[in-house]
């Protein structure tokens, strides 16, 4: 393994479904099967049984891009913990390293930037990472740490906060291009919404746009991919036309530096 | 069990320069890349039993082949000198299991001089009457002048010449360290030297470890033949065969097993240094193999370091089971920018490093 390593980390399994699709699609990376590619992926403890079904590694000449979901917005901060530990860890001149994290995340109601900018400074700190500005939004920070060796090492990071909005979101897109597609299905779906608006009328627990939108998203997954729902699920999200995704353009512009 | 050793830096010695090995435990991997430094820290250490001998530093040389030296004794400890430097030092310190640091430094200095051919054949060891008088003549030749200093006191100083064949007489030992190297083809041609796998306790142990190989060995014995060089033969008497076979009938991996647990045994209270030791290992004999080799070790409280290419070999120690892991440190060198590095992982962190952060641990 030669050339930059790259990573991505993601909030969900969806998330890093989509951004595959996208970085083949549109940036020009392409599945590998080499093994020793592989193997070399960052595979958390606390993350594992995530990790080993949904990241892969993209090759683009010879670089690496990892995919890394890390099952929820609110272990984005252990996902940088873990690259970053691999990169005080990594051996000296090697590919090991990552050059380049990318972290995404949706942006939800009442919550602030600032929050989640703050807590990735807080673990750029405990590694003594350096970065010559403040940490913005979809802006690529150049950043230097040393590894257990003392040796210097260089890296990028990008943070992506992704505006939520209902009718923008990826789960709605996503429902709405399987309705264009297939009348039966419209039919299940449109139930499924009406289903998920009426059944919490005190807001107990589907309390944002975000839940309401990934619970009306989840009930047509129910139905539609009761058993073995996992690898069903992601071959439907496969075939959708992602890069017909207005948001998608502009969101992930700054993916093309990887 | 001691860490008989608890740091040891080497200073410079061949390619390597400021290499130094910390929080050492009482099992310690080496591996790295090809020329990185595995064996030539080996051998360093081995001279850790007398620093000031000549001879302790003959391994280093390289110059014994398998059957014939495939250098000159001149050639082989020059080349133990770093190369790029004007300053021809070899130097390490350590720590050992008190705290105390010592040092041990070799000075060497470069020329030409005359010698009698006389004078040189009574350093090969050949009479003065074997020489006629029209042949002691004067020559050039070059020689190597080194100077041992153990803790920065001067102890010996010996001069090797150009065609010189044998080393002058061994020097008082000052031994910091029993230690016992075994290469990785050593079991092949000393496998006649196993004598202590058969004390009581010992041999129950090196049984039950070779049943691994084949589990229908019922003993195995020590025949006198004062035929032989070591005045001794092993039988193997097993279930599959009427007749005993000689233990050189039987394949590698367990010939190569019987010598590593002997070479532990021998270096009792000291340090063992081994150098690839899985060759000649089956990986289904491996699990058995090193942990028996390794609780002997701390058992005999005896320091290890040893070295390997294969990834797979390396597992098998670090997750020979649970009450091992905290006696074992991995270290792996590197060379980068002209610097020698060897980062140091404890078992627990080595597993982490592989399996979850997908580093390469080689």
């Amino acid at each position: 393994m030669a050339g930059k390593n790259n990573i991505i980390i993601c909030e969900g399994e969806t998330d890093s479904v989509l951004l595959q699709y996208y970085m083949r699609k549109v940036n020009g990376w392409s599945d590998t099967v080499d093994k020793s590619v592989q193997e070399s992926r960052l595979k958390p403890e606390w993350n594992k049984k995530r990790s080993r079904s949904l990241i892969r590694e993209l090759d683009a000449d010879r670089d690496v891009l990892t995919l890394m979901p890390v099952g929820g917005c609110e272990r984005l901060a252990k996902g940088l913990d873990s690259a970053l530990e691999r990169n005080v860890m990594s051996a000296p001149g090697s590919s090991e390293p990552y050059n380049r994290i990318v972290i995404i995340r949706d942006r939800d109601d009442g919550e602030t930037e600032e929050l989640f900018l703050s807590e990735i400074d807080t673990i750029l700190e405990i590694y003594n990472v350096v970065h010559s500005e403040t940490l913005s939004n979809n802006t690529w920070h150049a950043c230097e740490m040393q590894t257990q060796l003392g040796i210097k090492i260089t890296f990028q990071l990008l943070l992506m906060i992704i505006p939520f909005e209902e009718n923008g979101a990826m789960e709605t897109f996503l429902l709405n291009a399987i309705c264009n597609k297939d009348p039966y299905d419209k039919i299940i779906i449109n139930k499924c919404r009406e289903f998920v608006d009426d059944v919490d009328p005190e807001k107990r627990y589907l309390n944002k746009r975000r839940l309401v939108t990934k619970a009306k998203f989840d009930t047509y997954f129910s139905i539609r991919t009761s058993a073995d729902q996992f690898l069903q699920r992601q071959n439907i999200i496969k075939n959708v036309e992602w890069e017909q995704y207005p948001s998608i353009q502009r969101d992930f512009e700054n993916l093309s530096a990887l | 069990m001691r860490k008989h050793l608890q740091q040891f830096k080497i200073q410079s010695y061949k390619g390597l320069k400021g290499l130094s090995l910390d929080d050492l435990n009482c099992i310690n991997i080496i591996t790295g890349d090809n020329n990185s430094g595995k064996t030539s820290l080996l051998e360093v250490l081995s001279t850790l039993n007398n620093p000031q001998d000549t001879e302790s530093w003959l391994p280093g040389t390289r110059i014994m082949g398998t059957r014939w030296r495939t250098s000159s004794y001149l050639d082989g400890f020059t080349g133990l000198f770093p190369a790029d430097s004007d300053f021809k030092e070899i130097s390490y310190e350590f720590c050992n299991d008190k705290g105390i640091s010592k040092s041990v430094l070799v000075k060497a200095d470069f020329g030409q001089t005359q010698i009698s051919t006389g004078e040189l054949n009574a350093l090969n060891r050949m009479s003065f009457s074997s020489v006629k008088n029209e042949e002691n003549v004067i020559i050039d030749t070059d020689y190597l002048d080194m100077t041992f200093y153990v803790n920065g006191e001067k102890k010996n100083e010996d001069i090797i010449y150009g065609g010189q064949d044998r080393l002058g007489r061994r020097q008082k030992k000052e031994s910091f360290l029993t230690t016992l190297y075994v290469s990785p083809t050593d079991y092949a041609s000393k496998i006649y030297n196993i004598s202590r796998v058969f004390a009581p306790g010992d041999y129950e142990i090196m049984l039950e470890m070779v049943r691994t190989f084949d589990e229908d060995i019922l003993q195995i014995s020590a025949v006198k033949d004062e035929n032989l060089f070591a005045n001794v033969n092993y039988k193997v008497y097993s279930k599959s065969y009427k007749e005993p076979l000689l233990l050189n009938a039987y394949g590698d991996g367990m010939k190569k097993a019987i010598y590593l647990l002997n070479a532990v045994i021998g270096a009792r209270s000291g340090i063992l240094l081994i150098d690839e030791f899985e060759t000649g290992i089956h990986t289904s004999a491996m699990d058995k193999v090193f942990s028996v080799l390794l609780e002997s070790a701390l058992r005999y409280d005896v320091q290890v370091f040893m070295t390997s290419h294969s990834k797979e070999a390396i597992e098998k120690v670090l997750r020979c089971g649970e009450r091992m892991q905290p006696y074992v440190n991995l270290y792996t060198l590197y060379k980068y920018d002209g610097k020698n590095y060897a980062r140091k992982l404890s078992c627990t962190e080595a597993i982490h490093a592989q399996d979850n952060l997908g580093l390469e641990l080689r």
